[in-house]
């Protein structure tokens, strides 16, 4: 299968050598194949955070290296890291970061501007996206005039439009409540399932079971992977929750 | 525990009491600058006092002027204290902190900003009055040696006034304080913006009206006249402010949403979040930017005024007669030489020894004195006339004055004879000489040398056209400085204004050019976005004001022939300063926002 990501041996270290220095990443090796879904789950302080800017260029690793895509992110330079960011990743934020005084359509159109795309390309692209997550009809609208449920699918299709190589999403449940947290995790396994390669970064073991698979990641190594393989998203969670209890 | 709070705050947020501070100080700066001029212990002691009163009363005016607008400039800044703070101010209240001391610690902070600008302007303003003093000594040739650089009583009035705005300023923040909820403080920042979707037919109307009012402001400023001065004015400001804030409300919503939906224009990088931003901002800030082109045009038609009276220097008329001496000396003597003398004419006089002031009454027949009629014919050439026998006894003006100062102001002891009964008389001889100069502006240099020799010597000279000249130059320049420093407060209040309401709105900002980015944008191009953003801000009030003062102008048509001579250079030099002004905000405003 087609490799999406590939990180080899990646470490980072905060701090000038005359500090104390701190090591929050240790020697983290994993791949993504494309048409995955991977949960990199951990508490806070646990490196998740540093190893998704690693990953999204917006830190550089101390050592080790970093493939996305066509993209060998520890060779590249700022120009070139921009466009990596513009072209090869899709972003989900915490909390949709949609902007308020731009519309539903304006807001997803930002990925393709950014990339110099003419206009009628990106009109159709738009509508493309918005058909595929049945947003068409909000798209004129300002995002404060609709829901929580429909402003998750803008988000996503802000993420999808431009056809990253990868969608990385960072807490997307994190300021939302259970049902709209439900919704936005079932429209991103229904996205994966149309063969999307995502990669989310959670501290919620909710949220990870509905991964394919599963890096936990602890004082900066990864301290286990966990796949899904046939079971349901509900029977993962019960597994899940099993293993919690067994290591407590 | 609520000082080290209170100081830790101040740390944290240092830029942006940086920008404060600075508006603050000057206000301050100028303000105490304009009072001590005006009430300066050296202009009263000068013994030409009437030049030094024109200078007092000038910068007296100008000082009301400038503390009503520095009135509300702090009410108005003092607002940004409490918004820069509110979100810590929620913090305190949730960690359980009282109300009181909350408002003890507002209060606190208030008055510490206050007192520490306030003392700073004063320091700097008496550096100031000092190089002022001396620039007005040598630019309008006083004859005193300096002016005091600290005036007791305007280091008290500017303490007063400055402190009990900052107390009343601090009272309404804190009354603001007590009524919002904690949680309403915690989450302002984070409250996303409003956007107010008008309808079409609203915007519409507001537009018309913006425009109406508009025009009946400008309609009243083309067909100025002074009667119901404070109605027409009233109209004018209202009008101008009302209609500045509906067109912006309405009209530039509508182009930038136009501008928006063309996507060949807008789909080119982040220019669609640059437009969202410059709406958002044109919308939240429609009174901060009404306000500022108003003070826009106050600053450049103050600076354009000023400018102005120096024109005026050529149309001073003065009297007839450029010197009037009772006093002869060698000295003298060598200056008048170096006049372009006209006419150079004296009339004899004795003291006698019954008490009363004997003239050669021949010598007038002779040569006849004129005057210029000034208080009747305001005209640029008044007519000459001739001293009838009546005015020289009963009428007092300039040029018959010098006879009343010989009789010490008792003009019944002077009695006008002829030549041969006045070389009869017995007593002291004196005379009063008259000279007339072909033109006032070729000799002013020796004119003043004149002044010199005789100011203190010789009571008659104050009388003389050149002293006439002089004063009026006095008053003009006056103004022309008064002109340079209001421009300068209201430009830098302004500035500091637009500069501090845009800034407050950086941290709300901030996350926004985070997720910009993460999706991709380069350092590059949102700093473009933000330049450009800035200068539509900065723009659009400026643009308004100079419109404004274009028409202000027509206002000063009474005064000077063409009050918009010369605008052009004046527009130049203040779009400079506000340009400058712009860049520190850019500067600033990028360093806040922009992921390092």
């Amino acid at each position: 299968m087609n490799k999406i990501v590939t990180v080899r041996d990646i470490t980072k270290t905060y701090g000038s050598k005359r500090e104390k220095q701190y090591q929050a990443l240790k020697g983290i090796s994993f791949e993504v194949e494309a048409g995955e879904f991977v949960a990199v789950m951990g508490a806070s302080g646990s490196g998740k955070s540093t190893l998704l800017n690693c990953l999204s260029s917006l830190d550089r690793p101390t050592t080790g290296s970093i493939q996305v895509g066509d993209f060998d992110l520890t060779k590249l330079k700022n120009k070139k890291l921009t466009e990596f960011r513009s072209k090869a990743i899709g972003f989900i934020f915490q909390d949709f970061n949609l902007l308020e005084n731009l519309t539903n359509r304006e807001n997803i159109a930002l990925p393709l501007t950014l990339q110099g795309k003419k206009s009628r390309e990106i009109n159709a692209k738009i509508e493309q996206i918005a058909s595929r997550l049945g947003i068409s009809e909000i798209l004129d609208k300002y995002p404060t005039a609709v829901s929580g449920g429909q402003k998750q699918r803008v988000a996503a299709a802000r993420a999808l439009v431009h056809n990253p190589s990868i969608v990385l999403a960072d807490e997307p449940t994190g300021a939302l409540d259970s049902n709209s947290a439900r919704e936005m995790l079932k429209l991103m396994s229904d996205l994966n399932q149309q063969g999307v390669t995502i990669l989310m970064v959670t501290h919620d073991l909710f949220s990870a079971s509905f991964a394919n698979r599963i890096l936990s990641i602890k004082d900066g190594l990864i301290s286990e992977q966990i796949a899904k393989g046939d079971k349901s998203q509900q029977e993962f969670y019960r597994d899940l929750i099993q293993r919690l209890e067994m290591e407590a | 525990m609520i000082l080290k709070l209170s100081l830790n705050g101040f740390k944290k947020q240092w830029r942006d009491y940086i920008v404060l501070f600075s508006g603050l100080i000057v206000a301050a700066t100028i303000f105490y600058m304009f009072l001590a001029v005006t009430i300066n212990p050296e202009l009263y002691k000068d013994s030409i006092s009437l030049s030094s009163a024109a200078l007092s009363i000038v910068f007296g005016m100008g000082e009301v002027f400038l503390g009503v607008v520095t009135f509300f400039y702090l009410i108005y800044a003092n607002t940004f204290l409490l918004n820069m703070r509110q979100k810590e101010y929620g913090m305190f209240l949730t960690l359980g902190a009282k109300r009181s001391k909350l408002v003890q610690m507002i209060f606190f902070e208030t008055l510490i900003l206050g007192t520490v600008s306030t003392l700073i302007g004063i320091l700097l303003g008496g550096v100031l009055t000092k190089v002022v003093g001396n620039l007005l000594i040598s630019q309008l040739e006083l004859t005193i040696p300096t002016l005091s650089a600290f005036v007791f009583d305007a280091v008290l009035w500017t303490l007063v006034f400055f402190m009990a705005l900052f107390l009343i300023a601090s009272f309404f923040n804190t009354q603001k304080l007590l009524r919002t909820p904690a949680i309403k403080l915690l989450k302002e920042a984070e409250r996303p913006a409003k956007l107010y979707g008008q309808k079409p037919i609203v915007r519409l109307i507001q537009a018309v009206l913006g425009v109406a009012f508009l025009a009946v402001a400008y309609a009243q400023l083309m067909d100025f006249s002074m009667d119901n001065l404070k109605f027409k004015l009233s109209v004018i400001f209202f009008g101008i402010l009302i209609g500045t804030y509906l067109l912006f409300n309405s009209f530039f919503t509508v182009v930038i949403n136009l501008l928006m939906k063309n996507k060949g224009l807008s789909y080119k990088k982040i220019r669609l979040f640059t437009m969202g931003q410059v709406k958002f901002r044109i919308n939240s800030l429609n009174t901060v930017l009404s306000i500022a082109s108003i003070m826009f045009a106050l600053a450049l038609g103050a600076m354009a005024v000023g400018q102005r009276f120096q024109d005026l220097n050529k149309k001073i008329v003065a009297n007839e007669y450029a010197v009037m001496l009772s006093t002869k000396t060698k000295a003298l003597d060598s200056q008048i030489a170096k006049l372009h003398v006209k006419s150079d004419q004296s009339y004899d006089y004795k003291y006698a020894k019954d008490g009363k002031i004997y003239v050669n009454k021949t010598q007038l027949d002779q040569h006849p004195l004129y005057y210029k009629d000034l208080m009747h014919d305001m005209s640029e050439n008044p007519v000459t006339k001739k001293v009838t026998k009546k005015q020289l006894t009963k009428e007092f003006f300039p040029e018959t004055s010098p006879f009343l100062m010989i009789s010490n102001f008792k003009p019944k002891k002077l009695r006008y004879v002829s030549a041969t009964e006045f070389n009869k008389v017995q007593g002291l001889q004196k005379s009063l000489r008259y000279i007339r100069v072909k033109d006032i502006h070729q000799d002013l240099k020796v004119l003043q040398k004149i002044e010199i020799l005789a100011t203190k010597k010789d009571p008659v000279f104050q009388f003389s056209g050149y002293m006439n000249y002089r004063n009026g130059m006095m008053m003009t320049g006056a103004f022309r400085f008064m002109g340079y420093f209001l421009s300068l407060a209201f430009l830098t209040m302004l500035a500091s204004t637009l500069m501090f309401k845009v800034l407050s709105a950086a941290l709300q900002d901030k996350k926004r050019y985070e997720m910009l980015y993460k999706i991709g944008a380069s350092v590059k191009v949102m700093k473009a976005s933000i330049r450009h953003e800035l200068a539509i801000t900065f723009i659009v009030p400026g643009v308004m004001g100079t419109i404004n003062v274009i028409f202000g102008l027509n206002f000063f048509k009474k005064i000077f022939d063409n009050p918009w001579n010369g605008l052009w250079k004046e527009a130049l030099i203040f779009w400079v300063l506000y340009a400058l002004y712009y860049l520190v905000t850019v500067k600033i405003y990028q360093k806040i926002v922009l992921k390092k």
